[in-house]
């Protein structure tokens, strides 16, 4: 087993993809810096005057009526009315950097929007406003700032607060990542089957050992998104670990910041094992690199590109590969929701992990497929 | 000759990566017509409730002041009444036909309505604004875009008083599959197309290189060699369409594939102030047949350019670089209105927009009378062909070898 190992690295460490790939990976968290800074991202006076905009284009569907509480106009009309005097308020408040003010603004704008879910014509208007579950985790977010009386806003070039933003947003790109790093992982040895028949190894020695290779990889990967951010943490300071992240689990909750990326890095650490055990398979079946990327693709993308799909069968281990999307909710608010949460795509993705590795060692170990 | 042509077509189109850039396109393409064309929500629609709302609002109030004394209002409510007494019956009309559904009807109340909206709206923010969805984004420009906008629908809504072809609000809403496709050539489709160009004659004479004996006996010069080569990356570019096809058919069988018969207007760049703003009519065809034109001859250019970079350096990468460089070249100089000081006209990258050069948006972004459908072909033509001239020659000098 040492021995496969060994002969392993010493193949591994002529291979260029590798290092490639953690190349990519330093160019990705940098260019992430990149887009944060010319897209304003984060800027919240910037955002939240999109959303005064947003307000007064909702309320152009409403004649201009009385909306005072006594007033002749809907309840709807009223409450939008409100909506868009408390975004006036929050781009006030933050124009002169009144955070508490801000953060109490912040919370009753949720209120209202919260009533509104209930009145009546809401879904004609619902295109420009936030749906129910984001409005509920803004809710909650606001109301934990005001019962810590912060008065601080974090700044996303903060150490802590980009990596946060990072893993939210690089979710759904791991499983691309992955799929492209192990597109090949049987594949180059198969071109050379002469050298790999030279050594010695049993099948599944060898497997495990390309296996763990390549989860040593992605791991450098990992920890190099740790490593890179270090500029910003050296410039700017740590950011604060504990600040709240809404999240969905059945219901809608709040964890802390340093919570979210050890559960997204848990997760990565998952999908990257589950992907590279499809690769294999994918790789002894298909025999071709490009077929392999191109079956992960569609499996990735159809529960995307068609959502009712995920309604319909709610427990396709790809639903969840996009773990940030369930953590957000975005089942809850389909057309058709599906009540469908992280904590069941584990047991999902564990289960198809133990299901492949029983294929793997059952059936490409006893011969009867050979590797090239 | 014949024998060397079907080598590299059976070379171009067996090679993995060709073959996944098409599937690419292909992917992109399903996304496209299935998830993102469907939920395409217009700034400008057919939009009942905001017409509605807008129209009572107004009415409330010329109700309210009927009557009354007007000596020593405010000089603006005399401003508004004058102005909603022209507009509102209008709008009372336009909610009419869409209730009978008469959809000529309501076209020719709504050119009015842009003409007349926009020309007490511009340049007038104490009092009006244009519909604030324009200004979600942030955008500094919002004024003049909405502008823009204005004028384009009433043009187009005056086409459609006029029309002899069935009328739909998927029509007015540009929704139906060839509107899509004008639509998205004036957006990033040219762009997409022009790069998956470049990725596939990246490696057209690089790959050569893995099967010298087989390539040394076909006995033709080399200069022949690149020219079959170039032609055969033509064919390639060409195929590129195919999948969008698919995508074209999706989209119309669920709204409707439209006809070139509707219109597509196109900016009349004048520059004097009171001419400003001024859109000509064309149609749908004819936009189409310009944008494909002028696509292809960058397809030409682009393929051209990587062959003699190809000759020159013998590197991929060099070829990818340059070849990026003349495509993303227009963003190292454009921003609002600098063709107003630059002659933008002259250099052949400007035009990489191409669904915007027909229609004249990039003049109206540009600020500059000058670029044109007839000077932009003049330009690439001139380009390629001086491209391809050198190319022939490095080719027929003696000392050079296509491989070595």
């Amino acid at each position: 087993m040492l021995r496969a190992l060994k002969i392993g690295l010493v193949i591994e460490r002529g291979n260029r993809k590798n290092l490639v790939a953690l190349v990519a990976v330093i160019i990705i968290v940098f260019g992430f810096m990149f887009y944060i800074q010319a897209q304003a991202l984060g800027n919240q006076i910037v955002e939240k005057k999109g959303d005064f905009y947003s307000a007064q284009a909702t309320l152009s569907k409403f004649q201009v009526k009385d909306a005072s509480e006594t007033g002749d106009g809907s309840d709807l009309y009223k409450n939008l009315v409100k909506q868009k005097s408390k975004i006036a308020l929050q781009i006030a408040s933050l124009t002169m950097d009144k955070q508490s003010l801000y953060f109490e603004t912040s919370l009753q704008l949720a209120e209202l929007r919260k009533e509104a879910f209930e009145l009546e014509g809401y879904e004609n208007i619902a295109e420009l406003l936030p749906s129910k579950l984001q409005n509920s985790m803004n809710y909650l977010y606001f109301k934990r700032m005001i019962d810590e009386e912060k008065d601080t806003q974090s700044n996303l070039f903060q150490y802590i607060p980009f990596l946060l933003f990072f893993f939210i947003h690089v979710g759904a790109g791991w499983y691309i990542f992955i799929s492209f790093h192990t597109s090949s992982i049987l594949l180059d040895d198969f071109e050379h089957t002469s050298i790999i028949q030279g050594f010695p190894v049993q099948f599944d020695h060898y497997i495990l050992s390309k296996c763990i290779i390549a989860f040593l990889s992605i791991v450098t990967s990992i920890l190099l998104i740790f490593i890179c951010a270090i500029p910003l943490w050296v410039l700017n300071g740590l950011g604060n670990p504990l600040e709240p992240v809404g999240i969905y689990v059945g219901n809608a909750t709040l964890i802390s910041t340093i919570q979210y990326i050890a559960m997204s890095v848990g997760y990565m650490i998952l999908i990257s094992i589950f992907v590279m055990l499809l690769s294999i398979i994918l790789n002894v079946l298909l025999k071709n690199m490009y077929l392999t990327l191109f079956v992960h693709f569609i499996l990735f993308f159809l529960p995307m590109i068609f959502p009712s799909l995920i309604s319909l069968i709610p427990y396709n281990p790809f639903n969840f590969m996009n773990f940030n999307d369930i953590l957000r909710g975005v089942p809850v608010d389909l057309a058709k929701p599906v009540d469908i949460s992280m904590n069941l795509g584990l047991i999902i993705i564990c289960i198809c992990i133990i299901l492949m590795l029983f294929v793997i060692k059952t059936f490409f170990s006893t011969g009867k497929i050979k590797r090239a | 000759m014949w024998s060397y042509f079907k080598f590299e077509i059976k070379q171009f189109f067996t090679n993995k990566k060709n073959l996944a850039i098409y599937f690419l396109l292909a992917f992109a393409t399903l996304f496209y017509a299935f998830k993102i064309a469907p939920t395409y929500n217009p700034i400008e629609s057919v939009d009942y409730d905001e017409i509605e709302a807008r129209y009572l609002t107004r009415q409330e109030f010329l109700d309210h002041m009927e009557g009354s004394d007007l000596n020593g209002v405010h000089p603006s409510v005399i401003y508004a009444i004058g102005i909603f007494k022209e507009i509102n019956p209008i709008d009372k009309k336009r909610l009419d036909a869409l209730d009978e559904g008469d959809l000529k009807q309501y076209a020719d109340l709504t050119r009015d309505w842009y003409y007349f909206t926009n020309s007490f709206t511009y340049r007038n923010e104490a009092f009006f604004s244009y519909n604030s969805k324009y200004f979600i984004e942030n955008n500094k420009y919002a004024e003049d875009d909405a502008f823009y906008a204005y004028l384009e629908q009433a043009v187009r809504y005056d086409a459609y008083s006029k029309a002899d072809y069935e009328l739909s609000l998927d029509i007015f809403e540009q929704r139906t599959a060839l509107q899509t496709f004008e639509r998205l050539s004036k957006g990033l489709l040219p762009i997409i197309l022009i790069v998956c160009v470049l990725l596939l004659s990246i490696d057209i004479v690089k790959k050569d290189q893995r099967h010298p004996s087989i390539l040394k006996g076909f006995p033709i010069s080399d200069w022949k060699k690149l020219l079959v080569k170039m032609f055969v990356a033509l064919l390639g570019s060409v195929a590129l369409f195919a999948p969008l096809l698919i995508g074209f058919f999706i989209i119309g069988l669920q709204f409707g594939f439209g006809n070139f018969n509707l219109p597509s207007p196109m900016y009349a760049a004048q520059l004097d102030w009171h001419l400003e703003g001024q859109f000509e009519m064309m149609t749908l065809g004819t936009f189409i047949v310009q944008s494909l034109t002028l696509l292809f001859t960058w397809f030409i250019v682009i393929i051209s350019v990587v062959l003699l970079c190809s000759i020159l350096f013998r590197s991929e990468m060099v070829n990818f670089a340059v070849g990026l460089l003349l495509i993303f070249g227009e963003n190292f100089y454009a921003s609002r209105y600098v063709g107003y000081f630059w002659d933008v006209q002259n250099y052949p990258t400007s035009y990489i927009q191409v669904g915007q050069i027909i229609s004249k948006r990039r003049n109206f972004y540009y600020m500059n009378n000058n670029l044109d459908f007839t000077l932009g072909l003049q330009l690439l033509f001139g380009l390629a062909g001086v491209v391809i001239l050198l190319m022939i020659v490095i080719a027929l000098n003696k000392r050079y070898k296509l491989m070595k």
